[in-house]
């Protein structure tokens, strides 16, 4: 009978890492399933488009296939690392894609007040994203982390810092989201 | 009145996730009596309930809904299975054909050559960089057919064990398609030039490319690089820890690229920016880095040690140029010396590549032509 310790859904993040670097692809499977659905909630959070954010959470998980992670690596932490590098590039791209067009393409499919909401709420995203790529990418993604549900332990491990240091590295983030807002507003 | 709380213990405390309930208690008890502490925990409880609420946002009902798991699976395998080698990779950018490996290889010189023009200065942020590296010349390693299976080794351990995360683009260059030369030159804030000498029936593309500065961070991961060199069989000493301390600044800097066709494909490539720069620690030693590259290009270590004594790293960029099918020579072009490397195909003719640097400007040419016509056009450059 097989044993439940040997099946790799019963196994660690640090074991699996362990047996893909040995080249199982049933331990990668297994940690695509444990770790994809908070990379894809991530990245939405910072691009705002799920098309756009479920090619940028296969391409981390690409990345983990192709370069597997050094033995005793924290895999969470390093794939809202490389998910928050490359969700950063996208929205830095786009608003310099947007500055450069400067207009916002009107969807005519949709009935007139629908699309007043839905230009309304375009620009409201727009602003927080813009807000979002003023500021330090690790700010960033601890403060889309925290919104999340990451507990301060959570959000230690991913970003190799003290649980002690959360607090003020949130009240830091805070504080540079709003006056990156803010400033861009005015 | 106990001592008043950090702005971390406040913040802590206002998500009750201070490390156990004695930690809450004092903090609560502090507030009673403690009217600034007060007033900053309002300050972080308003920046943090706004922040919320800002974020909150970016989610709706539509975003909320995860994507199946299984079918993203399926996504990513069929990806990794459709997903082409490095090799072919780097060849499909030039423009090579994908099923040979040497013009591969030789993209790889080419590739180094084209990303050192793109990347001007890499600064460490402390400050502490006494060393600068900025192209002056050019320098040939030849390596022949027994050390190619080494270098094809290399690369596949560089393709499975990346030390260098990927990078951040903190401001991402903007790539501008001028009209004329001289517009090119303001927009890139140096004299760009042209051959004045083309062959037969070559037209230029439709406009030149300019690419603008820009700036990105990356990070080196020392302990895996020392782990490259441990199974290389090099000292893992060589690579400081302050080489991984913080992330490398790299500043990417404006670049004129002017194309010309032949039957409406891309024959000759003329790329020209100020010269590369790049600083690092000063407790690497560039002398002994370089050693060791030549020993993993298959140098003996005395070898690699008499070599590397005779290049000057700071100066010199140095290309591994596989001898058994790339002819070069050191050539006057331009009033001063530069290399040029050439390829001749069994049946797709003939591949060159030149460059060299004056005033602090590098130039890169490369075209389906010979070496001696490359020349001749390289040579009428005003």
């Amino acid at each position: 009978m097989e044993r439940l310790t040997d099946t790799p859904m019963m196994l660690s993040d640090a074991l699996l890492l362990e047996r893909v670097r040995q080249g199982d692809e049933a331990s990668f499977e297994v940690l695509f399933h444990r770790h994809h659905h908070r990379v894809y909630q991530l990245l939405v959070r910072l691009v705002g488009q799920t098309q756009e954010a479920e090619e940028l959470a296969q391409e981390v998980f690409l990345r983990l296939y192709q370069r597997p992670l050094k033995r005793g690596d924290n895999v969470g932490g390093w794939l809202y690392r490389v998910a928050t590098n490359l969700g950063y590039n996208a929205l830095r791209a786009r608003r310099r894609r947007i500055r450069r067009e400067d207009t916002v393409t009107a969807d005519t499919s949709l009935s007139a007040p629908s699309a007043a909401a839905v230009a309304e709420r375009r620009a409201a995203v727009a602003e927080v994203q813009d807000a979002l790529a003023r500021i330090k990418p690790e700010q960033g993604q601890l403060l889309i982390l925290r919104q999340m549900g990451f507990s301060y332990q959570e959000l230690a491990a991913t970003l190799k810092v003290s649980p002690n240091s959360i607090g003020t590295m949130l009240a830091r983030a805070e504080r540079a989201f709003r006056n990156a807002y803010q400033g861009g507003r005015l | 009145m106990t001592a008043c709380k950090s702005e971390g213990e406040l913040r802590a405390f206002l998500d009750a996730e201070l490390p156990d309930e004695m930690m809450m208690m004092a903090v609560r008890s502090h507030l009673e009596s403690c009217v600034t502490c007060r007033r900053t925990a309002a300050r972080l409880e308003s920046d943090s309930a706004w922040a919320s609420r800002q974020l909150a946002v970016m989610i709706h009902s539509e975003l909320e809904a995860v994507p199946s798991t299984d079918r993203a699976l399926d996504c990513l395998i069929h990806r990794i299975q459709a997903r082409p080698s490095l090799k072919e990779r780097m060849a499909e950018m030039l423009g090579l054909d994908n099923h040979r490996w040497r013009p591969a290889l030789i993209a790889l010189v080419l590739l180094v050559v084209a990303v050192s023009f793109t990347f001007e200065p890499v600064r460490v942020a402390a400050g502490d960089i006494l060393s600068i590296f900025r192209v002056q010349e050019f320098a040939v390693i030849p390596v022949g057919p027994e050390q190619m299976e080494r270098m094809e080794e290399i690369g596949r351990l560089l393709e499975e064990n990346y030390f260098l995360s990927e990078p951040i683009m903190v401001e991402e260059p903007e790539v501008e398609t001028i009209a004329t030369l001289r517009e090119a030159s303001v927009a890139a804030g140096f004299a760009a030039r042209a051959p004045e000498y083309l062959p037969e029936d070559f037209a230029p593309a439709e406009g030149i490319e300019v690419t603008g500065p820009g700036s990105a961070q990356v990070t080196v991961d020392v302990e895996l690089a020392r782990s490259l060199f441990v199974m290389a069989g090099l000292d893992p000493a060589l690579l400081p820890d302050s080489l991984g301390a913080q992330p490398l600044a790299v500043s990417l800097f404006p670049m004129v690229k002017q194309t010309w066709l032949y039957q409406s494909r891309t024959a000759l490539t003329f790329l020209q920016g100020p010269s590369p720069v790049v600083g690092f620690p000063d407790d690497v030693d560039p002398a002994a880095l370089g050693a060791a590259a030549l020993q993993l290009l298959g140098m003996s270590e005395r070898e690699a040690e008499r070599v590397s004594k005779a290049i000057d790293w700071t100066t010199t960029l140095v290309l591994p140029i596989p001898t058994d099918f790339v002819s070069f020579r050191e050539v006057t072009i331009d009033g001063t010396t530069g290399l040029v490397l050439s390829e001749e195909y069994d049946h797709l003719g003939s591949h060159s590549a030149l460059m060299w640097q004056k005033d602090g400007i590098v130039y890169f040419m490369q075209g389906n032509l010979q070496m001696s016509h490359l020349m001749d056009v390289a040579d009428s450059i005003r």
